[in-house]
């Protein structure tokens, strides 16, 4: 009977230690403890900087991604673009009947920028989730997202000017720039699809293999101009091997319309 | 007669009305659609989803822009031409001049290889070399004020380009005689090639970034760390064959890098002069390589000597001064001897 007693005390005592540490795990991840200095809430701003540059570096891969493989455009309007291969692949260079040469449509890096600015704020806007870092006692908030997009050689720089305040009482600590560099080399594929857009408008025609070749010595890494032909198109595919990584690389691909024969 | 006839007559004219009504109705159907536009395609300046000379539905035409029943190359305000973007520095051949002037481009009717400002030469920003058009070049300087636009019309290459830039680099030049001088690429006149010699490695003849001379990988006659020597301000091993390796540490394998370059900053950091394990002096702080006297380095001859006096003569004989003049400085900064 005693030791049945006994047995029951230390069950008690467990639930009760369990019950405190899972209480006061509860309470440490919800309650601010910190004092409202701006040292202290300055501390605070590590986790909320990891995550808006999370939402913006998968956000900004999927639209990079994407431009790329939709030939420099984030829509596909009626007239501008052919489906193949599962995507809507834009037109750079419209034909120009019973000629070779073709009609460029002028695609321009800052198209490209400012396409990728604004579709993407929705994007980002519903990634971040800024209110999960509220606790008792603190209080995070945040401002109108601004993006600024900048196409370089061999990455890509998203910037997001928003701010972000972090308070408790009266003081209060705020960060506006957020930054992330994704290494895709879209703006030198770029330069390379406006090569080959200047080429096939005024002559009609590009030199993919003497192009790779160039571009594998200049970059010593193997650049690969591939030109298809689904009937009665050019269908230029731009890829620099293994970049960012061999699993996902990243490809510039546009149309350059024909002639049905 | 008339009778006899009379069903299959008014059977044949059933069928005469129907096919009647159902011809005229989509006959009609097609002009409706023709006169309605719906079928038309025709040139927009400007579709509706804002996209240039796009050969289209009329219906999809932008109404505050031209639009014509033909292809835009017959179209006047779709003309091509080059357009040239002044601020990106960019050319865009056969371009449409609506497009252009909406861009706040400037449109002109030649040939893109015609305009000057659309060909292509060297293009210098800092250190880096890029082929880029004249106009793309200051457009790219400019963001930097603190240089002069470099623009070297005369290559005509990307390759040449990108080897102008490369020809400051350092590293070693291979001879096919197995002898080696660590020197820059520009000054280099070897061609890369690949000898097997008697020895147990192949030489490896021409330029090597970034390569010391003793690097066993190039096959040279040289041997790593020899001796030390002053180089610049630092105190640097030498191979056999005289040349400058890396920064001196008395950690030879890690001063040797594996027999690869090392930066400054990237090398063993001296405590102060006299330090007798490294030879990253620093004269901004008073040391400067020289034979060692008062120390001795662990290998070598050469240390980081102390720069500063050690006594300081006071010259009461300063002809313009108002109090005494010094000769030499105080300790921490260069000795004007």
């Amino acid at each position: 009977m005693e030791k049945r007693g006994q047995i029951s005390v230390f069950a008690i005592v467990g639930v009760v230690i369990v019950a405190v540490v899972v209480l006061f795990l509860v309470v440490r991840n919800n309650v601010y403890f910190g004092s409202a200095s701006i040292e202290n809430l300055e501390k605070e701003f590590p986790p909320v900087q990891a995550h808006v540059e999370e939402c913006l570096e998968k956000v900004g891969k999927d639209f990079v991604y994407l431009i790329g493989q939709q030939g420099g455009y984030l829509t596909t309007n009626p007239g501008t673009f052919r489906e193949y291969g599962g995507f809507g692949i834009n037109y750079l260079c419209y034909n120009i009947e019973g000629k070779p040469e073709c009609r460029n449509r002028g695609l321009r890096l800052i198209d490209i920028e400012t396409a990728l600015e604004k579709e993407m704020k929705d994007e980002v806007n519903s990634c971040l989730d800024i209110g999960q870092f509220n606790k008792i006692g603190l209080d995070v908030s945040r401002g109108d997202l601004k993006l600024d997009v900048s196409a370089g050689n061999d990455n890509v720089l998203i910037d997001a000017d928003m701010p972000v305040k972090i308070s408790k009482g009266s003081a209060e600590a705020e960060r506006n720039d957020f930054f992330v560099s994704l290494d895709i080399p879209l703006g030198r594929l770029y330069n390379s699809a406006v090569d080959i857009v200047n080429s096939e408008a005024t002559n009609g025609n590009f030199e993919t293999l003497t192009y790779s070749v160039l571009k594998t010595r200049v970059t010593n890494k193997p650049y690969i101009v591939q030109k298809l032909q689904p009937y009665p198109d050019k269908l230029y595919v731009l890829k620099i091997k293994d970049v960012p990584d061999s699993k996902n690389e990243f490809i510039f691909q546009f149309f350059v319309e024909d002639e049905p024969l | 007669m008339f009778t006899k006839f009379i069903r299959e007559k008014a059977a044949f004219m059933i069928f005469i009305i129907v096919c009647s009504v159902f011809y005229f109705g989509l006959g009609a159907a097609d002009v409706k659609a023709q006169s309605s536009g719906r079928l038309q395609k025709a040139c927009c300046e400007v579709t509706k989803d804002n996209d240039s000379c796009v050969y289209a539905d009329r219906n999809e035409c932008d109404p505050d822009f031209r639009n014509a029943l033909t292809t835009c190359e017959n179209t006047n305000y779709c003309a091509v031409g080059t357009c040239i973007y002044d601020k990106e520095g960019e050319c865009f051949a056969n371009t449409p001049k609506s497009l252009c002037e909406r861009n706040k481009g400037t449109w002109s009717p030649e040939n893109i290889n015609e305009l000057s400002q659309c060909q292509r030469g060297c293009c210098e920003l800092g250190n880096e070399c890029s082929f880029i058009t004249q106009t793309k070049c200051k457009a790219e300087t400019s963001k930097f004020p603190f240089l002069n636009t470099i623009f070297d019309a005369s290559l005509t290459s990307e390759a040449q380009c990108i080897n102008q830039c490369r020809s400051e680099e350092k590293g070693a030049c291979v001879s096919s005689d197995g002898s080696c001088l660590f020197t820059t690429r520009g000054a280099c006149k070897e061609v890369g090639n690949e000898v097997v010699s008697n020895a147990s490695s192949s030489l490896k003849t021409g330029f090597h970034t970034n390569v010391l001379c003793s690097n066993p990988l190039l096959g040279t006659t040289c041997a790593r760390q020899q001796k030390t020597g002053c180089f610049n301000e630092d105190v640097y091993w030498l191979d056999s064959c005289g040349n400058p390796e890396n920064i001196y540490s008395s950690d030879k394998d890690k001063s040797y890098n594996k027999g690869f370059s090392l930066k400054e900053q990237e090398s063993c950091q001296a405590n102060g002069a006299n330090d007798p394990n490294c030879g990253n002096c620093d004269y901004s702080k008073a040391s400067l390589c020289g034979k060692a006297d008062e120390v001795d380095a662990k290998f070598g001859e050469f240390i980081c000597k102390d720069l500063t006096c050690k006594d300081l003569t006071i010259n009461k004989a300063s002809p313009d001064a108002a109090g005494e003049k010094q000769t030499g400085e105080r300790s921490g900064s260069a000795c004007a001897n």
